[in-house]
């Protein structure tokens, strides 16, 4: 599924100041957003997210 | 021969088990207490909470595992540890109450020559009146059956949305000092994915309720890490997350009282609010089990093997004080109580000496700060350590104590943010080590090669992966030792 653009469907803001704040973020560019979706491109992502959990997990071992 | 007594059977208690077994081999006695029969992967409950998997699918018996594996099971609810024996014991036992269908209320007293508490945390929904589906107004996925449950009234969400009605969800922290928030975050974005697929986003406000002072601090103070040449936090890179998917949130929160349709919270600022909802989705916060603890002669040492808040004490500062003084060096590197070398504890079972997190109050004196979690990665590394450092001595190797300090291992966590095979998405962190030591890295409290966060749909993917692995570990099928922990 393809997560459609959000509709703001504000009732109210309950908390202002963390709106603000959120609203002050950067949004993923559309080319950012096609690449978390891009199957090869994920493919290689999983490749290197599986080294970094090696890597923390032998860097961390027990002693 | 000698008896290991582990109590609980999760994520910590069924990794001391089996790793016992494979140790100890024949010769010696593995048993594990734990009132449930049945096993379940927590992390898996919040596709469970979203219909998106069924329940059998994160939870399967224990009993035949341990046939197996020769490990003696006692489906029972331990209530005291006698550390010096009694009268009858010339070794330190547990009394436990069954649990098990036909025999439930009998008591037995088991003796151990070493004992692992792995006995995790007691869902707190008391600490704040209504909170949780039995006698509260909100749900849960801390269970399997608590996902079940909320996975139905979200069902029945959706079909209001679809007939035209806008909705207020709030998901999140049930008390100021709650832990977990990277549930309550998953929980968040897969209820929002789950309102995309169903095509009613558009009818529905989703807000993110917490404790924590800032997104993306999840309880362990955030994470500093690089992206594309830049060190980023992780407060812009979940704030930006939550601008995507148009996400609101409550921060600095500490619910109050919880009414049907409506919560109330104080903020970190002092003033009250309270917020209408139609679904509301709040974890409690954890304490320890309500075990007790006594001496030879029959008195009570709860408050001396125990804190507070009912977690057992293990070999940590407990007397670091203010903020400024706390160090990388107060966390435990061994597990062992300092009171009985042959007590331990691992998992959330084991006191901390402090919250990770900076601790905040408000004007009012109400503390709201997350507590440190102690999620299923490291509950399993100290679990393994604990089990080392026993098996050691069991077979007198005369080795010191293996240590798994939560400020030298570190964690990999997958969050969750939509569960599809080709559209999901998760974000994947790494932190190393999980407690901040600022001495050893001054600039940015953990190491930055080993710390990182991404999102995209290989995240789902690495998430499902785990799923898979651990619970083929968990069932002790071939290999299972190969997957680390
Ligand atoms: C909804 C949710 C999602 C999560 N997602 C993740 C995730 O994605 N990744 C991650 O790493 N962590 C996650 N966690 C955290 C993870 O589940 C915990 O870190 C882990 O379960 C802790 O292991 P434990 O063994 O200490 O406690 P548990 O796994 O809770 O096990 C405690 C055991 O003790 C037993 N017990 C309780 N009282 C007694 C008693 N008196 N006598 C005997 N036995 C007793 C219980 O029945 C249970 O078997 C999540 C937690 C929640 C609630």
């Amino acid at each position: 599924m393809i997560p459609v653009p959000a509709k703001d469907t504000t009732m109210s803001i309950p908390d202002p100041a963390a709106q603000q704040s959120i609203l002050a973020s950067p949004l993923p560019t559309p080319s950012t957003l096609k690449h978390r979706r891009n199957l090869f491109y994920q493919l290689l992502r999983l490749a290197a997210i599986n080294i970094k959990m090696v890597r923390v997990i032998a860097t961390g071992r027990h002693l | 021969m000698a008896r290991l007594v582990i109590l609980g059977a999760g994520v910590a208690g069924h990794t001391a088990a089996l790793h016992a077994s494979r140790m100890l081999g024949s010769g010696h006695e593995v048993i594990v207490v734990s009132p449930n029969s049945n096993w379940n992967w927590i992390p898996s409950n919040i596709w469970v909470g979203v219909g998106k998997m069924p329940v059998e699918k994160v939870i399967f018996p224990l009993a035949p595992v341990y046939r197996k594996k020769k490990i003696g099971f006692h489906q029972a609810l331990a209530l005291s540890i006698h550390p010096e024996g009694g009268e009858n014991h010339q070794r330190g036992y547990v009394v436990a109450k069954s649990t098990m269908p036909g025999s439930e209320d009998r008591l037995e007293e088991i003796e151990y020559d070493y004992l692992i508490n792995c006995t995790g945390p007691k869902l707190n929904f008391g600490a704040t009146e209504g909170l949780g589906p039995d006698s509260g107004n909100t749900l849960s996925v801390c269970t399997a059956a608590h996902a079940t449950e909320t996975a139905k009234h979200l069902q029945a969400a959706i079909a209001r949305l679809k007939a035209g009605e806008s909705m207020r969800f709030v998901v999140g922290t049930g008390h100021g000092t709650c832990t977990c928030e990277g549930a309550a975050f998953e929980y968040t974005f897969n209820l929002d994915f789950a309102l995309r697929e169903a095509g009613v986003r558009d009818k529905a406000e989703v807000v993110y309720l917490t404790n924590e002072a800032q997104l993306g601090d999840f309880g362990v103070g955030g994470l500093i890490f690089t992206q594309q040449g830049y060190q980023t936090t992780s407060k812009i890179w979940t704030e930006s997350f939550f601008r995507e998917r148009d996400i609101h949130a409550v921060l600095g929160a500490h619910c109050t009282k919880i009414e049907p349709g409506r919560v109330h919270y104080e903020q970190l600022d002092g003033t009250m609010h309270d917020l209408s909802f139609d679904f509301a989705m709040l974890l409690p916060p954890f304490r320890g089990a309500d075990l007790k603890a006594y001496d030879r002669e029959g008195q009570d040492i709860s408050d001396k093997i125990f804190n507070p808040a009912g977690f057992l004490k293990v070999d940590a500062n407990y007397q670091a004080g203010a903020y400024e003084n706390w160090r990388a060096a107060d966390w435990p590197k061994t597990y062992q109580s300092p009171l009985y070398d042959n007590l331990f504890a691992a998992g959330i079972a084991f006191a901390p000496p402090h919250q990770i997190s900076q601790p905040r109050t408000s004007p009012n004196g109400t503390v709201i700060t997350p507590s440190p979690p102690r999620t299923g990665m490291p509950s399993g590394m100290i679990a393994k350590a604990v089990v080392e450092t026993i098996v050691d001595r069991i077979k007198g190797n005369g080795k010191p104590a293996h240590e798994a300090p939560m400020t030298k291992i570190g964690a990999a966590c997958v969050a969750s943010a939509g569960m599809s095979f080709l559209g999901g998405t998760a974000a994947s962190m790494t932190m190393n080590p999980i407690v901040p030591d600022w001495e050893a890295y001054p600039a940015t409290g953990r190491d930055l090669k080993g710390t990182s966060g991404e999102i995209g749909l290989a995240g789902h993917w690495m998430k499902h992966l785990l799923h898979v692995l651990f619970l083929y570990k968990a069932k002790a099928h071939p290999l299972w030792w190969v997957i680390p922990e």
